[in-house]
């Protein structure tokens, strides 16, 4: 952050501003997987307490995201992707972002701890720490394997909405959290490949501006080949059933392929043709969404 | 090409504030009605 700051609004922010800070697009895939570590969780979660859980998740990634945009105005200005946010193009004081971030991570918290329980509002608490302070204000500007660390942000929500349903911190609700910590960079470092100049531009030291391409995608490979038996573990482990694991073994076979297509068999792509990687952020995307919906079905199906 | 007429800046500050107010008087609103039924679930519980 620095001393510089965009020209105060004429007219009072609108709520859509507010609610924009929150970063709804990403809130969607907290709130999905947070409700899939509630419901794969082996015990009946009473569905009052279970809609609060998910709430309080989902608001305390709210505050967590304005925190971020209130940290990083100057980097959002900077880039195309981001400068129509709220406080780049100058829609709101960058305090109001501040203390909205600050209001939402504490009710999130004391809501979490008042009506679930204290361990579940402790995790929620650390992840938002974790996100705004840990992430965001130190090691994002500082260091190319930002989106490593990053990741472990996004990976609490499953494990929060376990601790929620049982109330303990088993290998279950780690591995969930393992998957998205190992899914992430690949995810991350596919659209960071074909957004790299906007990130050039911005000075943060993404892992293509730092390492380069070539080094990126071998990096990307590795979290993959490492992603398969991850993810399997939840079904060798006998955490979840054959829905799961089947479900597991395809996805992160298909995910491979497309790692592979990314970092070794790029005969007939150009270098500036990003459509591999392209493809993989897709696929990415719906791995998640796929792998977490299989692990709710499996409980539900095989019991 | 038609002329638009122009928005009066007190009146847009007027309809901001007001949506903004029915919004978080809203928010209360359901918090309140959450907080009633997590009591009676933890009771329940």
């Amino acid at each position: 952050m620095t001393a510089a700051s965009p020209p105060a609004p004429a007219l009072p922010t609108d709520w859509r501003d507010f609610f924009a800070l929150t970063k709804p697009r990403v809130m969607s895939l907290v709130i999905f997987t947070g409700l899939c570590g509630l419901l794969a969780a082996p015990v009946p979660v009473n569905p009052v307490l279970g809609f609060t859980a998910i709430l309080c998740i989902a608001v305390g990634a709210g505050g967590s995201a304005a925190l971020n945009m209130w940290w990083e105005a100057d980097l959002d200005a900077q880039m195309k992707r981001t400068a129509g946010r709220p406080l780049p193009a100058g829609r709101m004081p960058r305090e109001s972002a501040r203390d909205f971030g600050l209001v939402l991570s504490f009710f999130s918290v004391l809501m979490m701890a008042v009506g679930v329980g204290y361990l579940a509002a402790a995790v929620l608490a650390f992840s938002i720490f974790y996100y705004a302070v840990i992430y965001t204000m130190w090691l994002k500007p500082r260091t190319p394997q930002n989106i490593v660390i990053g990741g472990g942000a996004g990976a609490f929500p499953p494990m929060i909405g376990w601790v929620a349903a049982t109330g303990e911190i088993t290998l279950m609700p780690i591995l969930l959290f393992a998957i998205i910590f190992f899914w992430t960079p690949p995810h991350f470092w596919a659209l960071a490949l074909f957004v790299e100049t906007d990130y050039a531009k911005a000075g943060i030291p993404m892992m293509p501006v730092v390492a380069g391409r070539h080094s990126t995608r071998r990096q990307i490979l590795v979290y993959a080949v490492l992603l398969l038996p991850l993810a399997m573990l939840p079904f060798w482990i006998a955490g979840a059933g054959v829905v799961y694991g089947a479900s597991a073994l395809v996805l992160s076979a298909i995910f491979l392929v497309l790692a592979l297509r990314v970092a070794v068999f790029r005969q007939g792509v150009g270098e500036t043709d990003m459509g591999p990687e392209k493809r993989l952020f897709a696929f990415s995307v719906f791995y998640l969404f796929a792998l977490f919906a299989a692990l709710v079905a499996d409980r539900w199906i095989m019991g | 090409m038609a002329k638009f007429p122009e928005t009066d800046p007190a009146s847009e500050r007027k309809r901001i504030i007001k949506q903004r107010n029915l919004m978080l008087g809203g928010l209360l609103a359901a918090m309140v009605v959450l907080f009633y039924f997590v009591s009676i679930a933890r009771i329940g519980g």
